[in-house]
Formats: structure tokens, C-alpha cells, sequence
């Protein structure tokens, strides 16, 4: 399986929206597509899945055309919804049945999904065990509890509605699964449980594409990436490849005293500061050596001495902040 | 076969949702279960009243000057001498009807006995145009049938008499020449009641369409649901699911009007159910009608719901449900007054009525009932229903087109106008 995405456009009246956009996933992973507000990523996606109308480019899976007859996709929309005033269990076997699962097998499913996303008490009411009398029977109490009415989707909290929309995504397994923004609005728990969902989707060899504004998320999980500025792709390949050609320029250095003179006398470009925790940009691995040798040789005790390469947040704040940059 | 494919799967899908959702809505069961109820009573409070104002407005003596007898049965009942015997026929003349010269008068009934190869015995009341009150026919008829029980007929015969009878209002002439009949009775009860049904159906679907596609909006679902399914599917489902709901319904109130029909003639025997077979007889329903009246009214909602749905499609939150509402029920108002304009306007002749019957939209009120009327032949009632079915196509694209043109659009609702022209591809809507 593979996905080609050739010279995708959108344009509304004379404004490009997504200008040319191409990029392909031969095997399976994450492929990340990251960009400012307003930079075309969810319409990137709309077109993708057929959403929206296209004014130029192909999307191909196994190299025919797209479409949910051809593979089976789940999405997770940025938009997200459910029927307000409807059961939830009635919705997911709804979804269930437009993607084409059989009734048993989304049961299944459901189940397992409820259970991996912790919303087994709003999806089955009446499932908890009774409670046990002593003597072994049901007590009288259980003969008495009342039967809990089906939960409404109006009912649950945002995250918890986030979870069953998650749920609709991938109910019909799919192999190729988009998520916009998929994290956005979660608390640390919550986005636990839906990183780990998406890492047993990972190991299980599907596609996913991953559009979000959390760099950290995305570094954590993406092998490769675009990143759209006003339309245009401005950066895109393997995140490590980009990273490498960043080369390692990021020095975190943490030391006892004022070195600040020092650092200035080597010409390393000062970032931050914090209580002699210096976040510092070198040209290279030279100028580093050069700052840790004047450091030995002025006997100046280093605690921590770390050169690495630049983060994705700080590669996507430079090329797009740098766009802006030139054009301003 | 691939076109089908793609724009319906999950046509089924979306059709058992929305049914089992509109099933399972309380107002829905409640209004449901209210008109139910009032089936189930209608027929014994009718009967109730109907005796009530009999037995209050009865006089002591008949206002027939003459009845006139045309036995032609092997009874041959003394009915001068019958008449004669009852104080409230004592002042009418009951005559052989050879005796009727020229036409009837205003106190004057024909009647006609005959016996069916099968034995039963059917009762025929005519009148002048301007003739006796119902009140008294039906009295005539009691009083005929009560005589003819007694004369020895079978239970099975007499219930048969009781079913048969039927009451038109003609003159002599028209008696002697049955084909140039016109009956306007029957027409215009026709026009009201299919109209009335319509535009119940119309109204009541109308609502729900329009609240199911903008929930889907506004919820910001749609994006999710289109991923798996076409807009045309989506919206064939939901419309069809309704019409199977709605007529669900309207078939199980009939059911309890007939549950109560019966239940009355078994239960309370005491209560006459003459009113209500005069009203039926009035309509003189058959049931070859049945297959016209719903394929019409199929056609009818089809092409209402799918109006409701294109201006749902035009609306982007709850806030605007109002104007969409709005707009469909005016469609619907002006095609059931100018259906009835027309029918009564035109007096049943000339070029209106098929117009009337052509045109989409008045065709949905006006078609079945002019066919009924005689005003047109069933090949022009064909050829409605042909324009209709196009219409219905034509709007189902339109309705798809214009759902996924305007399934992300946020802003106020668009006319209907502007809806046709971004159909047509005239003009973009920015997101």
C-alpha cells in the first residue's frame, strides 16, 4: 500500500488556499503535516478525503484514486460532532455501518476501544456487576437498581465526546487514518490515552496522517513532514534528515557563574538565560569545542554540556518565522 | 451501475438510523399516540352525535309527499299498506314508480329495490337536486330495510342491505341516463381530504427534514459522516426513512379507524352507524383509487421533502431553522390553495385542470383529484407523474450538489436564489 499526494490545489476566487502541494507515503508511519493558522492543512486534508472539491492534483492510495470505497479511512475531524440528543452506542453502530463493519464485529470493537479509552460507563450503563451479598447472592439493593437510560452524547464532557469521535475514526480498523488536530483540548490523562491509541495503530503498520499544532506530539510520533506556510509547502522530507542537516547548533549549557563575557568573547549567540542555565545557538560542533575548552581552561566546573540538534518546534518557528521574515 | 454505487451506499444505512431516531423521539410517539386515541373514538362519538340530533330533530310526521317504488326483487311488499300502518308515513304516498311523470319534486324520493346473483339486496335513494334533507333519507332507508328484515330475509341478506345502501341526488332524467352522472359531491370531498392529507404529510415531514440535515451542520458532524457516504445518499435516507415513518403512521390511524368501526357495530349495537356509511358513501371511495392516491402522495412528499432539503442545505446553524421552515411551508400553502382554486374555478372543464395536473407542484394537489373528477384521463395522469418523478431527479442532484457545496459554509442562510446559481456554478462561498 502507498499514498500519492501529486499537486493538490484549492483555489477560492483569486486566492490560493493550497498551491501545488505533493508529497507520498510508501510504507506506513506518521506523516505530519504542520503549519501556521490559515496555512491550508485542513484543507489540504478535506481535499484528500473528498471533502471538498479540488481545482487541480490527484490523490492516490495503491495508485488509484482515493475514495472510501477504495480504502478504508477513518478520520477525526479539526471540526468535531456528534448528535446531540441521540445514544451514543445507536451513533458508533451507525458510523459502524456506513464504513461497512458487521454489526458483531463493531461490537467488538466497540467494546475494545471503549475500554482502551475509559468510557465503558457511558457506553454500557447497566454493565457493572451487581453488587454480592455476603452469603454469596444477589443483595437486595441490586434486585432493586434502577436501569440506567442510554447516555446521550450532550451528556458527556468535551473529552469524553472527544473520545467516542476518536472512536468513530477507527472502528472500521483502518488503514489509513487521519487525525486533524486530534489532541487539541485534552487534559495530560486523556492525551496519555489517546497518544498510546495511536501508538498501538503505529506498531499495527497503518498510515497515519497527523496535522497538529503540538510539536512535541508530533516529533514524538512523525518520520516525515510538510510544513505549509500561506499555501505553499516551505519545508518537507524525513524528520531526521532535516534535523541532521540542521546539523547539531543547539547548546544547553549549565555552569556555577556569569560566563556571560565568555560567551560573547566566542562569538556563540546568547538565547536565554536562567539562574546560569544558558540556552545558547553555535555555527557547529568547532565553535562548541572552542566554548568548552576556554571553560576547562578557566577552570569554570560544568554541570551540564549538551550539543544536539535543533527541535522540531525550533526548525518550524525558523523556516515559517523566516519566511515572514523575508517578506515583512 | 457504478454511478449508484458511489452517490447511494449507505442509502440503508442512513434510512434504518434516521427511522429508529424519529421512532424513538418522545414528541413523535406522543402526537403519534394523541391521533391514534382520536381514531380509536371517532367513530362511536360520530355515531353518538349523529343519534343524538337524529332522535333531537325528528318530527312526528315525514315531510315526503311521495315516495316512488321500483321493486324489482321477488318481495313484492305491500308498501302502500306498510306505510299506511306507520304514523310517521301516514301522510306520504308511497307509489309504484311507473306513476313518476317528469322530474322529481322537492319532497320526492325514487326508490329502486334489486336483488345481486348473490342474493343480497341493495337499496337505491334518488332525489331532486333540491331535495329532502339527509336527515329523512336516512330515515326512508331504515324504515325500507327494517320492512324487508322482517319479511323473512336471511341475517346474511340483511347485513348486506345494511352495507349496500347507497343515496344519490339526480334528477329523473339523469336516473334514465346514468353516463352523463357528475358527481360533485364526491369530487369535492375528494379535493379536500387529499388535500388536507398532503399537506398534513408535506407539513409535518417538512419540519423534521429540515431540523435532521441542519442538526448535522451545526453539529459539525457532516465532515465525519461525508467521509463514509455521498451527500445524495445521505439525503435519500433521511427523506425516505421519514416517508416510511409518516405513512407508517397514517396507514396504523386508518387501521384504528377501521379497529373502531368495528369495535362500535359489535359493542354497541344501540349506536346507528348510518351517519357514517353516508359520509363514506358520500366519497364514494373504491378501492382501485387506493395505488393512485399513494403513488401521488408518494410523489407529493418526494418532492417537498427534497425542497426541504435543499433549503435546509442552505442554512449553517439552528438559529436560521425558522426561514427555511418558513419558505417550505409557503411552497406548500400556494400549491394546495391554487390546487383547490383551480379545481373549483374551472368547474372541471377545460384547460386549467390539466394544466393544473401538469404543472410541478400544483400537479401534486391537483393530478389524482382531477383524474378522480373525470377531467382527465389516466394517460395525462401518467404524464403528471412522469414530470413529477423528472422534478424529483432533478432535485435530488440539485439537493447533492448543493450539500456538498455548502456542507462547510458558515454564515447567514443563503436565498434560494443564490442557492440555484451556486448550484448552476455560478459564484463560490468562501468557508
Amino acid at each position: 500500500m502507498s499514498l500519492d499526494v501529486i499537486d493538490l490545489t484549492k483555489r477560492y476566487g483569486e486566492k490560493t488556499v493550497v498551491d501545488h502541494l505533493s508529497f507520498s507515503m510508501p510504507k506506513p508511519g506518521v506523516y505530519a503535516l504542520l503549519g501556521t493558522n490559515g496555512a491550508g492543512k485542513t484543507t489540504t486534508i478535506r481535499m484528500m478525503l473528498g471533502i471538498l472539491s479540488r481545482d487541480g492534483g490527484q490523490v492516490l492510495w495503491e495508485g488509484k484514486e482515493l475514495n472510501p470505497t477504495s480504502c478504508n479511512l477513518g478520520y477525526l475531524a479539526e471540526e468535531r460532532g456528534l448528535y446531540p440528543k441521540y445514544p451514543l452506542m445507536d451513533q458508533l453502530m451507525y458510523f459502524a455501518g456506513l464504513r461497512g463493519v458487521p454489526k458483531d464485529t463493531a461490537k467488538q470493537r466497540i467494546r475494545y476501544l471503549a475500554h482502551r479509552l475509559q468510557v465503558e460507563e457511558y457506553l454500557y450503563p447497566n454493565a457493572g456487576n451487581p453488587p454480592v451479598s455476603p452469603l454469596g447472592g444477589k443483595s437486595f439493593s441490586a434486585s432493586r437498581q434502577k436501569k440506567q437510560k442510554p447516555k446521550l452524547a450532550d451528556q458527556l464532557s468535551k473529552g469524553n465526546q472527544q473520545k467516542i469521535q476518536l472512536m468513530t475514526a477507527l472502528l472500521s480498523d483502518p488503514d489509513l487514518i487521519v487525525l486533524d488536530e486530534p489532541l487539541s483540548g485534552l487534559d495530560p490523562v486523556n492525551t496519555d490515552l489517546f497518544k498510546s491509541l495511536i501508538r498501538e495503530e503505529i506498531e499495527k503498520g497503518k498510515y497515519l496522517i497527523l496535522s497538529s499544532h503540538q510539536m512535541a506530539t508530533v516529533e514524538e510520533f512523525c518520520t516525515d513532514l510538510t510544513i505549509l506556510d500561506r499555501a505553499k509547502p516551505v519545508l518537507q522530507g524525513n524528520l531526521n534528515q532535516i534535523k541532521k542537516s540542521y546539523g547539531r547548533v543547539n547548546l544547553s549549557l549549565k555552569v556555577e557563574q556569569d560566563i556571560t563575557p565568555l560567551i560573547r568573547s566566542c562569538g556563540v549567540t546568547l538565547l536565554s538565560e536562567k539562574e546560569y542555565e544558558y540556552r545558547l545557538k553555535v555555527t557547529g560542533e568547532e565553535q562548541a569545542n572552542r566554548l568548552l575548552g576556554e571553560l576547562i581552561a578557566r577552570q569554570i566546573p560544568v554541570i551540564t554540556f549538551d550539543l544536539r540538534e535543533p527541535s522540531l518546534h525550533e526548525i518550524f518557528v525558523e523556516t515559517v518565522g523566516g519566511e515572514r521574515h523575508e517578506l515583512d | 451501475m457504478s454511478w449508484i454505487n458511489a452517490n447511494l451506499t449507505g442509502t440503508k444505512q442512513v434510512f434504518a438510523f434516521t427511522a429508529r431516531q424519529f421512532l424513538k423521539n418522545r414528541a413523535n410517539i406522543f402526537t403519534f399516540a394523541l391521533l391514534f386515541l382520536i381514531c380509536l373514538v371517532s367513530v362511536p362519538l360520530l355515531s353518538l352525535m349523529g343519534n343524538s340530533s337524529q332522535e333531537m330533530s325528528l318530527p312526528a310526521q315525514s315531510s315526503l309527499a311521495q315516495v316512488y317504488l321500483e321493486d324489482d326483487t321477488q318481495l313484492s311488499l305491500p308498501w302502500a299498506e306498510l306505510a299506511a300502518q306507520d304514523p310517521y308515513y301516514s301522510q306520504t304516498a308511497f307509489l309504484p314508480a311507473s306513476d313518476l311523470t317528469g322530474e322529481l319534486g322537492e319532497n320526492h324520493v325514487l326508490v329502486r329495490l334489486t336483488q345481486s346473483e348473490t342474493g343480497s339486496y341493495q337499496l337505491e335513494l334518488s332525489t331532486a337536486a333540491n331535495g329532502p334533507e339527509e336527515m329523512e333519507l336516512s330515515q326512508l332507508e331504515s324504515f325500507l330495510t327494517q320492512k324487508i328484515q322482517l319479511s323473512g330475509l336471511t341475517p346474511e341478506q340483511s347485513a348486506l342491505l345494511q352495507g349496500g345502501v347507497t343515496v344519490q341526488s339526480q334528477s329523473a332524467q339523469e336516473y334514465f341516463e346514468p353516463e352523463q352522472e357528475e358527481n360533485w359531491e364526491t369530487s369535492y370531498w375528494t379535493q379536500i381530504l387529499y388535500s388536507v392529507l398532503v399537506l398534513m404529510v408535506s407539513v409535518f415531514s417538512v419540519s423534521y427534514i429540515i431540523r435532521a440535515v441542519v442538526e448535522e451542520k451545526s453539529s459539525k458532524l457532516i465532515e465525519t459522516l461525508l467521509v463514509s457516504i455521498r451527500p445524495m445518499a445521505l439525503i435519500l435516507g433521511k427523506i425516505l426513512a421519514v416517508m416510511a415513518c409518516i405513512f407508517g403512521a397514517f396507514l396504523a390511524l386508518i387501521m384504528g379507524i377501521g379497529i373502531s368501526f368495528g369495535a362500535t357495530a359489535l359493542l354497541l349495537p344501540e349506536f346507528s352507524l348510518d351517519g357514517v356509511f353516508h359520509m363514506l358513501s358520500g366519497l364514494s371511495f373504491t378501492w382501485d383509487m387506493a395505488p393512485v392516491l399513494l403513488v401521488s402522495l408518494a410523489l407529493g412528499y418526494l418532492t417537498f421533502a427534497l425542497l426541504a432539503g435543499l433549503s435546509g442545505a442552505g442554512c449553517s446553524s439552528t438559529q436560521e431553522l425558522d426561514g427555511a421552515m418558513s419558505f417550505s411551508i409557503l411552497l406548500i400553502m400556494a400549491g394546495y390553495l391554487v390546487g383547490i382554486f383551480v379545481s373549483s374555478l374551472s368547474g372541471g372543464v377545460g384547460f386549467w385542470p390539466v394544466f393544473a395536473s401538469l404543472c410541478p407542484i400544483l400537479s401534486v394537489f391537483c393530478a389524482p383529484v382531477q383524474y378522480f373528477m373525470g377531467t382527465i384521463s389516466f394517460w395525462v395522469l401518467g404524464l403528471s407523474w412522469l414530470i413529477q418523478l423528472g422534478v424529483i431527479v432533478l432535485l435530488a442532484l440539485l439537493c447533492a450538489k448543493v450539500y456538498q457545496a455548502l456542507l462547510l459554509y458558515r454564515g447567514e442562510r443563503l436565498s434560494f436564489g443564490k442557492i440555484l446559481s451556486l448550484a448552476a456554478g455560478k459564484g463560490g462561498i468562501r468557508r
